[in-house]
């Protein structure tokens, strides 16, 4: 009846850096004072998918991203990889490469969660 | 070959400068350092108390076989001798191309054994790199000992001892405690222009010292190294056991610097029962007395 989750793929650290992250393109974007307020459209599973229309559950949820985090944003381009934003957050910031990486990697992985961000391994040549 | 200085407990050494911590152990008795680049792990330093000077190539031919046994118990069993050497006051030993390479010796003064292990041995590397970074690994001792990791470059009493270590990505505080009650705590932070958005750095860490449950009594502009740095007088209980609930408060003083070109704030905050001690800023941080 239950179906067992996957188990999630192992990332090894040279993969992680071979990530290429994308935009998601239906976030709608609008400038505000100091930041941009980026806004996503949410998908109810389950109960909450049938209830939400009775409900009135909320259809979408605006993020506002500022400084560094919108540059990161804005650096995402869709050719990009994980290991070369981690460099290009290096150099501007004057971090070093592990501090880089730790930081574009747990940010990217927020982004992802908010559904502002996804992912793809590139595919092998 | 551009290097950085390391100095942690008990040795000080000079890495290649593109090799990074990522790994690190706050105990005086027993830990490890490892370090890595983007490539991957480059080498492990580690320190083990012992009262006298143990049989160096006996214990690394040991590590070794265990090493070996994981992909071939065949050929661990058969290993009886090391391709031993000797680097300064360092004994090495390998057991040929692309197994673990081992470099050890005993500090007396310090009562540690110290060792070095790179993944795998390859001799123009050995001849480039390693040698000169096993040369280069002396004691750390005197009366003022050195700190140098994560950026941070202290040099403190010998008394003083590092009790925690809290690394993040672009944070990095150290707690040094004395038995005399007295405490050094050291702040490295990146993103300043992310963390001083909106506010200024008297606020900023104003609020760091808030976050560590203290009661600020007084803030002033001072300066340090030719910089324009913020003054925090402060009260604070103790962090750790009865100090916590019950601890007189310690009076402590702290300094915070922005440094533009590299582009980081620094921070150090010293603190004692009854009474500030006498450290001045200068004196820890000699690259910014410099």
């Amino acid at each position: 009846m239950w179906r067992r989750k996957p188990e999630r793929p192992a990332i090894d650290f040279a993969l992680q850096l071979e990530m290429v992250p994308l935009r998601n393109a239906k976030v709608a974007r609008e400038d505000v004072a100091d930041g941009a307020r980026l806004t996503v459209d949410l998908r109810h599973r389950g109960l909450a998918a049938a209830l939400a229309r009775p409900l009135r559950l909320r259809r979408n949820k605006s993020y506002v991203l500022q400084g560094a985090g919108l540059e990161l944003f804005d650096a995402i381009d869709g050719r990009r990889t994980v290991g070369d934003l981690a460099d290009w957050l290096a150099e501007r910031h004057r971090l070093t490469f592990f501090e880089s990486r730790a930081l574009v990697v747990e940010y990217l992985s927020g982004l992802i969660r908010r559904g502002l961000v996804a992912v793809a391994r590139v595919a092998p040549e | 070959m551009n290097t950085r200085p390391v100095a942690w407990f008990h040795a000080q050494f000079e890495v290649p400068a593109e090799w990074e911590t990522v790994r690190h152990s706050a105990n005086r008795l027993a830990g490890r350092l490892e370090f890595a680049t983007r490539a991957g792990f480059q080498a492990l330093f580690s320190w083990q108390a012992c009262r006298r000077e143990p049989d160096a190539p006996r214990m690394m031919l040991e590590f070794l076989r265990r090493e070996i046994a994981k992909t071939d118990p065949e050929r661990a069993r058969n290993l009886r001798d090391l391709r031993a050497g000797r680097v300064g006051a360092f004994e090495t030993g390998h057991a040929g191309e692309g197994l673990p390479c081992l470099a050890a010796r005993y500090l007396p003064a310090a009562g540690q054994y110290v060792q070095w292990i790179f993944p795998r041995f390859d001799a123009a590397r050995f001849a480039r790199e390693w040698s000169p970074l096993l040369l280069g690994t002396r004691p750390n001792d005197g009366p003022r000992r050195r700190w140098c990791l994560f950026g941070l470059d202290l040099r403190l009493p010998d008394e003083l001892d590092l009790e925690h270590a809290e690394v993040f990505p672009a944070d990095v505080t150290l707690l040094f405690e004395s038995r005399r009650k007295l405490a050094v705590h050291a702040h490295r932070w990146g993103l300043p222009e992310e963390l001083l958005r909106g506010t200024t750095l008297a606020d900023f860490y104003h609020r760091v010292l808030l976050r560590r449950h203290s009661v600020v009594r007084r803030v002033y502009e001072t300066a340090l190294g030719g910089r324009r740095a913020v003054g925090i007088d402060f009260d604070r209980r103790g962090e750790f056991q009865l100090d916590t609930l019950a601890g007189r408060r310690w009076k402590g003083r702290g300094t915070a610097w922005h440094d533009a070109a590299e582009q980081r704030i620094y921070a150090v905050e010293v603190a004692g029962r009854g009474r500030v001690p006498d450290l001045a800023p200068g004196e820890m941080f000699s690259h910014v007395a410099a």
